[in-house]
C-alpha cells in the first residue's frame, strides 16, 4: 500500500492530556506538538471537563484515543457509542481517532479492560468487518493500537504481528504504534520485539506511543505509571528507523508527576527519534 | 469441552472467569498459552485482579471522603460487594458510582447511614463537574421583577444543582475532610442539616443551607413560583416551633444562592 499516513498532520511531540494538569496548561501554555484526549472520559460528561478540553482543543491540536469501542467484541457495535464519539471528534477538532485491537466486553457486560484476542482467521475477518463499519461511519480511517496483554491463546494460528498487519490491510486502517507494548508482549509472551516491529506495515502507523511499565509478579504490567524504561526508547529508535515516521505520545495515567517530568521525557522522545532519522 | 474454540465462545468464557474466581482447571490449561513464569490460571487471574482493581479505582475517585472515614481496606471491601451487585452497565465509567449511597443505606453496619449521606454528598459533587453550566440567574435580573410577577415566576434551577437534606452533618464533616482535620474511622454526627450543590465555571461550591431555609429552596427547585415559595415557607410554624425567617437572613440567602449559580433564569407564566 502506498499511503503517507492517510494524509493526517505531523504533530510532533505530544502528551496524554490528564485532569491533573489543565489548570497548569492554560495557564503555562507549554511548548509541546499536540494532546491526547482520552475519549471516554469526555462523552459522558457535558460539564467542567468538556469546558476544559475546549479550551485546551483551541489552543493545541488534538486527537481522541479510546478504550471504550470494543472493536473485537462478538456483541454488536454500539451505535450510540460511535455517535457520541463521532460528535466529540467534530467538536474538539479532533485529527484522528483510535482504539485498541482488542475487546471490552461480551453479552451487553462491560469489564473496561482490554481482553486479547485469538489471532485466528476468523477473528481477522471479524474484527476487520467491524473496523471497515466504524470507518464509514466516521468518515476517516481508524487508527488501531497493539495492546498489551497477558494471555495468548493456544487456537491463534497467527503471530500477533501477522494478525495486526493483515487486519490492517484488510480494513485500510491506520496503526498506533505502542513501542511499550510491544516490549511488555515480547517479556509476558517470549517473542523477538525487533522481528515483530520488522513484521508491521510501518507506513501505516499514523501514531506511536511510548509510556513506562512496571515489573509484577512474573510478569511486566503496562502501568503507565513510571519513566520510559531504556529498552523501550530502543525500540522507539529502531522504529524509526524502520520508517515509523508519526507523531509520538507519551502516557502517564498513574502517579501521574508534574507536567514539567513529562517536558523532560518528551525531550528524550525527541532525542530518541532525531537519532534515528 | 476441551477448550473454547469460536471467537464469541471463547469471549463468553474468558468474561465468565474474569467475573468468578477461576480455577485452575483442564479448560483454562486447554485454552491458554502457558509461557514464562506464568501458568495458564495466573494469565486468567492477571485479567481478573485487574477488573476490580479498576472498578475500585474508579470509586476511589469519585468517593475519597468515604475511604477516608472507612480506611483503605474496609473501603475496598465495600467495593468489591458493590461491584458485586452492581456489574458495569455501560460502556463509560463515568456513572458507574450512582448506585453507592443506596447500596450503603441498604448495608447493615452502624455506621451505614452517615455513609450513604457522605456518599450522596460525594455523588452530588460528581454530577455537579459533568452538569452543563449554562445560563446563570444575575441578581440585576431578579431585582427587575416586580411585586406583581412573584406570583408567576418561576426560578429555573442549573443543571448541577442539588439540595441535600440529611440527617448527619455531612456538609461540617466533608469541610473538615478537605481541611485534613478529621481522623479515618470518624463519621459525621448525627443532625439534621442541609447543603446545595452547584457549579459556576470551574468552581464547584458547597453550600450549606439552614434548616429553616431548606424547604424555602427545595420548594423554588420544584418550581413553586416565588411568592407561593416564600408565604408557605418563610412565616414559620407555632406549632412546630420554627421562627419566621427575617427578611436580611432571605435577602443574603437569594444573593448567596444567585452568586454561586444555583439558578439559571426566570420563568414568567
Amino acid at each position: 500500500m502506498e499511503t503517507d499516513r492517510f494524509g493526517l498532520p505531523q504533530l510532533g511531540f505530544g502528551v496524554g492530556l490528564r485532569t491533573v494538569h489543565y489548570e497548569h496548561i492554560l495557564r503555562e501554555r507549554p511548548r509541546l506538538g499536540w494532546f491526547e484526549v482520552l475519549s471516554d472520559n469526555y462523552l459522558h460528561t457535558r460539564g467542567r471537563p468538556l469546558d476544559f478540553l475546549d479550551q485546551i482543543a483551541d489552543r493545541y491540536p488534538v486527537a481522541l484515543h479510546g478504550v471504550g469501542l470494543s472493536i473485537g467484541s462478538t456483541d454488536p457495535l454500539n451505535l450510540d457509542y460511535l455517535a457520541q464519539l463521532k460528535a466529540l471528534r467534530d467538536r474538539v477538532g479532533a485529527h484522528w481517532v483510535s482504539d485498541h485491537i482488542c475487546w471490552t466486553g461480551v453479552n451487553g457486560r462491560y469489564g473496561h479492560d482490554l481482553y486479547p484476542i485469538p489471532f485466528t482467521e476468523e477473528a481477522l475477518r471479524h474484527v476487520a468487518r467491524r473496523v471497515r463499519q466504524v470507518q464509514d461511519y466516521l468518515e476517516a480511517p481508524l487508527v488501531l493500537e497493539n495492546p498489551s496483554t497477558y494471555l495468548d491463546f493456544r487456537g491463534s494460528t497467527l503471530r500477533e504481528a501477522e494478525f495486526i498487519s493483515a487486519l490492517l490491510d484488510e480494513a485500510d486502517a491506520g496503526l498506533l504504534l505502542d513501542v511499550n507494548n510491544v516490549y511488555v508482549n515480547s517479556h509476558n509472551h517470549g517473542f523477538d520485539p525487533l522481528a515483530y516491529l520488522q513484521q508491521l506495515p510501518m507506513q501505516r502507523v499514523v501514531q506511536l506511543h511510548v509510556a513506562g511499565h512496571s515489573q509484577a509478579r512474573g510478569y511486566l504490567a503496562d502501568t503507565h505509571s513510571a519513566p520510559v524504561a531504556e529498552p523501550v526508547w530502543a525500540l522507539l529508535e529502531q522504529a524509526v528507523q524502520l520508517g515509523a515516521r508519526a507523531p509520538v505520545l507519551l502516557e502517564w495515567d498513574a502517579e501521574i508527576p508534574s507536567f514539567d517530568v513529562l517536558e523532560r521525557e518528551l525531550g528524550l522522545a525527541q532525542a530518541c527519534c532525531a537519532r534515528a532519522s | 469441552m476441551s477448550g473454547p474454540r469460536k471467537l464469541g465462545e471463547l469471549q463468553r468464557w474468558l468474561f465468565e472467569r474474569v467475573l468468578d474466581p477461576a480455577p485452575a482447571d483442564a479448560e483454562t490449561a486447554a485454552a491458554v498459552v502457558v509461557g514464562g513464569q506464568l501458568s495458564a490460571a495466573e494469565r486468567v487471574e492477571v485479567y481478573r485482579q485487574g477488573y476490580a482493581a479498576r472498578l475500585v479505582e474508579c470509586l476511589e475517585d469519585d468517593y475519597p471522603a468515604l475511604q477516608h472515614a472507612l480506611g483503605a481496606a474496609a473501603f475496598e471491601a465495600v467495593c468489591r460487594d458493590f461491584i458485586q451487585a452492581h456489574p458495569p452497565p455501560s460502556p463509560s465509567l463515568n456513572h458507574y458510582g450512582a448506585p453507592l449511597a443506596r447500596f450503603l443505606a441498604a448495608r447493615p453496619e452502624h455506621w451505614s447511614q452517615p455513609a450513604a449521606e457522605l456518599a450522596q454528598l460525594e455523588w452530588a459533587l460528581v454530577e455537579a463537574i459533568h452538569a452543563e453550566e449554562g445560563e446563570r440567574l444575575d441578581s440585576v435580573a431578579l431585582g427587575r421583577l416586580s411585586p406583581e410577577d412573584w406570583s408567576r415566576a418561576r426560578l429555573l434551577p442549573s443543571p448541577a444543582l442539588r439540595l441535600l437534606r440529611l440527617r448527619h452533618a455531612v456538609a461540617d464533616h466533608y469541610q473538615a475532610f478537605r481541611e485534613g482535620s478529621v481522623a479515618s474511622g470518624r463519621w459525621p454526627s448525627p443532625g439534621e442539616s442541609a447543603i446545595a450543590v452547584c457549579r459556576r465555571g470551574a468552581d464547584i461550591w458547597r453550600v450549606r443551607i439552614s434548616p429553616a431555609l431548606a424547604p424555602l429552596l427545595a420548594c423554588l427547585i420544584s418550581g413553586t413560583p416565588l411568592s407561593s415559595a416564600l408565604e408557605r415557607c418563610t412565616a414559620g410554624d407555632e406549632t412546630a416551633g420554627s421562627a419566621a425567617i427575617a427578611p436580611e437572613e432571605l435577602q443574603r440567602a437569594f444573593h448567596d444562592w444567585v452568586a454561586c449559580g444555583m439558578f439559571s433564569g426566570v420563568r414568567l407564566e
